[in-house]
């Protein structure tokens, strides 16, 4: 009975809702189908603007909650724990491991995956008539990007249009006042695991976070986003600053790391263990905040 | 019967055949030490390369030597402590240790090496009653048994994977086999304990390598020598699982190690045990820390050293197993 009325509810608003809504653009809206290309490059269908979604990702969660659509959410995965609400709604497993019978369970008009590592659900979905829609922003731009098209998907609104154009201009702002010349540029090291040691190579989010807050990732050419790399590469490069994104080190122990006392950040005690590595990690609205966190602290002592 | 027993064994003979085996082991040293991806600076060489390339010499050692030991006791060249299971369960003792004693950082360097002993050896002895027939251990049960246990206690690994959180890439490189650790005081004195544990285990092994010889004749043929056949086994068994658990517990699970280097040594230098240990533990570290180079060097990324002795070893195993069903 509630599924249905919530159904009568979702035909309601796009019967009333669509013909206000639709918006020239790139985005065609005819005969009742709409078509969007997501962040794959895939072209997802949809009859109607959805109104029951599953997030399958932390970052895709405050993603929908940012552009004001979080009560539409109805799963999530056991790692989305922002906003607080987030806690709320019902999970669908892990990040690797939704569990596909309770998202057909919860029969969902839209499921948002991100990342090359869930294709694998998007055809499985897909076959169970499920319209999935790809969000894999991997860097700040393409994040704006992902977020206008997502925003497009879910019902253009006044508040998400505005919220995303206040983070672009904060995004701008940062990017002026962090800004540094390339040789003024701080070396950065960036640990995401202790054991195996684990770095982001420059075509990460984290990476971008670091280049637009004025450092310099030293882990660049890596061929994935994260990688387990040889100590040994981290004291030849000597980074001016350590950043531990991962709560089992705390900076205190890097000089204790056996051979790592000749790093200059080792020396000079720059190792920074204090910003909360999801507003990093994850490709979502909080990374303005990861970017003035980053840039405070690559200033300090300057 | 001592005349029988030494007939063919020169002392002189097996310390020169020893002393190859070490030179060969120290230059692979000296070479590993010049190989790696930031240069030769002696900062690099001392602290980072060689406490890395001293780890593989004991991991790797340890590996063959009980390979060594397993596959005289069983009478059974497809022995080893990866396909017995032994790793597996030391595996997971270890990955216990390390879910348990997350926080605190002290009393895990040595009670995670003594966990990974306990499962070791608890696989080891379960393997060895399930595949017992009747006083004999025939292969075909014996490496059914390893397998199944360490099929199961792999699952058991893979089912803690899912409570764990924070300590998911550490367990996944523990599967993989993994010698890149970062070194402070406490992994120093874990290495330390393991290095104590394989040291005593090395010299127990060694004490009893003539017994293995007559155990390698066949049982009965060793008791009616004056062995006591049980004894030795439990005492054998017993220490290549807490060598085998105690290096399993700071590098992972390394397979085809312990199965490759005894038979090399077999084909070069014959199969009394006396040299066949020892020259085993040197070129099981010559082995290693070649691998281990090649992981840490090769690509920009480290690729875990498991999946480089895999890729040599499962070819070799299979060679083995097409010969062993041949002419015998």
């Amino acid at each position: 009975m509630k599924r249905s009325s919530h159904r009568l509810a979702a035909l309601l608003i796009l019967v009333f809702g669509s013909a206000a809504c639709s918006s020239p653009g790139d985005n065609t809206e005819a005969a009742n189908i709409i078509k969007f290309t997501d962040d794959l490059g895939r072209v997802v269908e949809l009859s109607k603007r959805p109104e029951r979604i599953i997030s399958l990702a932390p970052n895709i969660t405050e993603i929908v909650f940012f552009l004001g659509s979080g009560e539409k959410l109805i799963g999530v995965t056991s790692y989305c724990d922002w906003p607080p609400q987030a806690r709320e709604i019902p999970r669908v497993g892990d990040f690797s491991h939704p569990s596909i019978e309770r998202i057909v369970e919860l029969s969902p008009d839209l499921v948002l995956t991100t990342s090359h590592e869930q294709d694998r659900w998007i055809g499985k979905l897909f076959s169970l008539g499920i319209p999935v829609y790809s969000v894999y922003p991997h860097d700040c731009e393409a994040l704006l990007n992902s977020m206008e098209n997502l925003l497009g998907l879910l019902g253009d609104t006044p508040a998400g249009l505005d919220s995303i154009r206040i983070m672009a201009e904060k995004l701008a702002k940062l990017g002026k006042t962090f800004h540094l010349e390339g040789n003024e540029r701080p070396g950065v090291f960036i640990e995401i695991s202790k054991s195996p040691l684990m770095t982001a190579g420059s075509s990460s989010f984290v990476s971008d976070l670091i280049e637009r807050a004025g450092g310099r990732n030293i882990a660049s050419g890596l061929p994935r986003d994260y990688c387990v790399i040889n100590a040994e590469r981290v004291i030849k490069s000597d980074p001016d600053i350590v950043f531990l994104f991962h709560g089992l080190s705390k900076k205190e122990e890097l000089s204790r790391r056996i051979g790592w006392g000749s790093i200059g950040a080792v020396k000079k005690g720059r190792v920074y263990d204090d910003i909360d590595p999801d507003i990093v990690l994850r490709p979502g609205p909080r990374a303005v905040l990861g970017i003035k966190e980053i840039g405070e602290r690559l200033r300090e002592g300057n | 019967m001592k005349e029988i027993e030494e007939a063919g064994f020169s002392r002189t003979r097996s310390v020169r055949q020893l002393s190859a085996f070490f030179l060969l082991l120290v230059g692979v040293t000296i070479l590993s030490l010049y190989t790696g991806p930031a240069g030769s600076e002696l900062e690099i060489i001392t602290k980072v390369r060689l406490p890395r390339i001293l780890l593989g010499v004991i991991v790797g050692g340890t590996l063959a030597m009980s390979g060594a030991v397993f596959q005289g006791i069983l009478r059974n060249p497809l022995a080893d402590p990866y396909i017995l299971g032994t790793s597996t369960g030391g595996a997971l003792g270890a990955i216990i240790g390390l879910l348990i004693f997350s926080g605190s950082k002290m009393v895990s360097s040595i009670f995670i090496p003594l966990l990974a002993f306990a499962g070791s050896f608890l696989t080891t002895f379960l393997v060895y009653l399930l595949s017992r027939r009747g006083g004999r251990v025939p292969r075909e049960t014996l490496l059914l048994s390893g397998v199944i246990i360490g099929t199961l206690f792999g699952a058991v690994i893979m089912f803690l994977m899912t409570w764990a959180e924070k300590e998911l890439h550490e367990i996944l490189y523990v599967l993989m086999g993994f010698l890149g650790i970062i070194w402070t005081g406490e992994t120093v004195t874990t290495v330390v304990t393991v290095t104590v544990m394989v040291a005593a285990g090395s010299a127990i092994i060694y004490y009893h390598s003539r017994d293995l010889n007559l155990l390698s004749l066949g049982e009965e043929q060793a008791f009616s020598l004056g062995v006591d056949v049980e004894r030795t086994k439990i005492i054998l068994f017993f220490s290549a699982s807490l060598i085998t658990g105690a290096v399993v517990s700071v590098s992972g699970l390394i397979g085809f190690v312990g199965l490759i280097v005894p038979h090399i040594i077999r084909m070069a230098l014959g199969s009394d045990n006396r040299v066949l240990i020892p020259a085993s533990f040197l070129a099981g570290s010559s082995l290693l820390v070649v691998a281990d180079t090649v992981a840490r060097s090769v690509f920009l990324q480290e690729i875990p050293v498991g999946v480089v002795t895999a890729i040599f070893g499962a070819p070799f195993f299979i060679y083995l197993l097409r010969r062993e069903r041949g002419p015998g």
